[in-house]
């Protein structure tokens, strides 16, 4: 009997033998809340506001919404004074019925329910301040700045649990970049005093929740992989090749699950042949595949949309012919 | 240690509040405000830096001892300009159209600035002809750094150094690029004078380019 999309994912995540390597995101039904909704802007390149204040602008054609943080319309302009400066979005107004509906209708034998929960700690305190002024604060103001990522935190966790009780998910998706292609932004140590401590408290209430939790920070997140096991983090999505995900992998023993591995950027160029783009994909499933525990992935969508369904249709074939020729004894 | 030590030490740390006094102190007990920019200030940063390329220092620790270093060099500005010093060279820098991000673009400038260099930052989104305005209107620019951080406007960047050449300004410039997907393959594709991994390494190759 053929595996359901989710047990197949189940089966990676656990250890055991699958049908086919993938990526675990084809087995997930992602679902829209009314906060993603509300943080959601047209693609018209005008800057709009999310519910935090951010501006922010979704450029024609564009990849997506970005912050566009000046000196003039920073929510946070002096983190001593985070307390005046900030108003944290109210949870009390929002319409859960659309996304509940909508998690009520999935077949859950198929795939996961996961609940989008965008804008991590990290990625909240720079969309308040501008990178620049964030950066330095964590440095420089560390007490105050730790206070408003505990306020952020605070507000997460809230949200987190409303999203449980309306959408009762699988899996959380939670974004969160720490880092660039090249480092990690914050020093490992900075981020071990600032960050982890809280996300280890929201990594708890996830996991009161029933939920799965899925970190995606498709960045360089080396230096600290062990401390991302030891918050509870199930599954880390987003891992590039930057990485040295084979040391990763001898690093965790099996203690994170792992999505990722190929190298999107290398292979979404308009003259990027069917070749190469079949060759990484190849590379990735053979090089990281036999640690187990990983989900051979792009880290994050390739822009080029012709390049991104060959990567999937040729993973999904090659998935499952590596996985019946090194079955798991 | 000396006062170039210290000074030095400060802006490693990223200590602006005291590297000013530090740089005046400097300046009291006579020392050359040349000599405190070229000995003091410059080699703190160029540390920082390459410790930047080598994985050791992070973006905040860059930040902050770039702050630093601009605390102490708004301290040394008025006697500079009256010694007569000139910048190492002048560039203008922004991301290209239809890219907004910036805290690369914003450290390669401040490198850039590091090393003595005058920068010209227009920003993010910068179309083509707002680099060729600015060239025409600045001519004694010496470098035009742009870069991309995704596949889909990295085009933006040839198309940039194409308007360049075709308003006749291609020979009298320099063009650095970067950014994440960016390669020396790519950079050598469309004709720029230097790629680098990172904003250590361009602030160095920019000091090459101007010294030829």
């Amino acid at each position: 009997m053929e595996m359901t999309p989710r047990e197949n994912m189940m089966a990676i995540l656990e250890g055991r033998q699958p049908e086919y390597y993938g990526d675990f995101q084809w087995a997930v039904k992602l679902m829209m809340d009314p906060v993603w909704k509300s943080d959601s802007m047209p693609k018209d390149g005008l800057e709009h506001k999310d519910s935090w204040g951010t501006v922010c602008v979704n450029p024609v054609g564009g990849a997506g919404k970005h912050p566009v943080i000046t000196p003039e319309n920073a929510v946070v302009t002096d983190i001593e004074k985070w307390r005046e400066q900030l108003v944290i979005p109210s949870l009390d107004d929002k319409d859960w019925s659309d996304a509940a509906a909508k998690a009520a209708a999935v077949d859950r034998s198929q795939y996961f329910v996961e609940y989008f929960c965008a804008q991590g700690l990290f990625e909240r305190s720079h969309f308040l301040m501008g990178m620049e002024e964030a950066f330095c604060a964590y440095l420089e103001e560390p007490e105050a700045m730790y206070e408003m990522l505990t306020a952020i935190a605070d507000y997460k966790k809230r949200l987190i649990k409303e999203a449980a009780f309306h959408l009762k998910p699988d899996v959380i998706f939670f974004q969160d970049d720490w880092g660039s292609k090249q480092n990690l932004f914050l020093p490992p140590d900075v981020w071990r005093e600032m960050i982890k401590p809280l996300q280890t408290e929201i990594a708890q209430v996830i996991h009161e929740c029933g939920m799965i939790y899925v970190h995606h920070a498709d960045c360089i997140c080396e230096p600290i992989v062990e401390d991302m096991a030891e918050i509870g983090i199930d599954i880390w999505q987003g891992v590039i090749p930057q990485n040295d995900i084979l040391s990763i992998q001898e690093r965790l023993g099996g203690r994170m699950a792992l999505i990722g591995g190929i190298d999107g950027p290398a292979i979404d160029d308009v003259d990027t042949t069917d070749a190469e783009i079949m060759a990484e994909v190849h590379r990735c499933v053979d090089t990281y595949c036999p640690a187990g525990r990983f989900f051979p992935g792009a880290p994050a969508h390739l822009l080029r949309d012709p390049n991104e369904h060959l990567v999937e249709a040729d993973l999904r074939v090659y998935g499952a012919q590596w996985a019946r020729e090194h079955p798991i004894r | 240690m000396t006062i170039l030590d210290d000074i030095s030490s400060a802006v490693q740390r990223g200590k602006r509040k005291e590297v000013a006094p530090l740089v005046q102190q400097a300046l009291d007990e006579g020392l050359d405000p040349v000599a405190i920019l070229n000995d003091g200030l410059v080699p703190a940063m160029s540390v920082i830096g390459e410790k930047f390329s080598a994985g050791e220092a992070f973006v905040p620790e860059m930040l902050v001892a770039a702050r630093a270093m601009a605390a102490g060099t708004e301290v040394l500005k008025p006697r500079l300009a009256e010694a007569g010093a000139e910048p190492l060279g002048k560039a203008v820098i922004g991301t290209v159209r239809g890219d907004m991000h910036d805290i690369g673009k914003n450290l390669v400038r401040m490198m850039i600035e590091s090393k003595g260099f005058e920068v010209t930052d227009l920003g993010v989104d910068v179309a083509p002809e707002q680099f060729v305005t600015f060239l025409q209107e600045h001519e004694d620019t010496d470098i035009v750094c742009c870069s991309a951080l995704l596949t889909t406007t990295m085009p933006e960047i040839g198309a940039t150094i194409r308007a360049i050449e075709e308003a006749g300004l291609r020979d009298r410039v320099k063009v650095m690029i970067g950014g994440a997907p960016v390669t020396q393959a790519f950079a050598d594709e469309v004709g720029a004078d230097a790629y680098t991994v990172d904003a250590g390494a361009a602030a160095v190759r920019a000091v090459e380019l101007v010294r030829g």
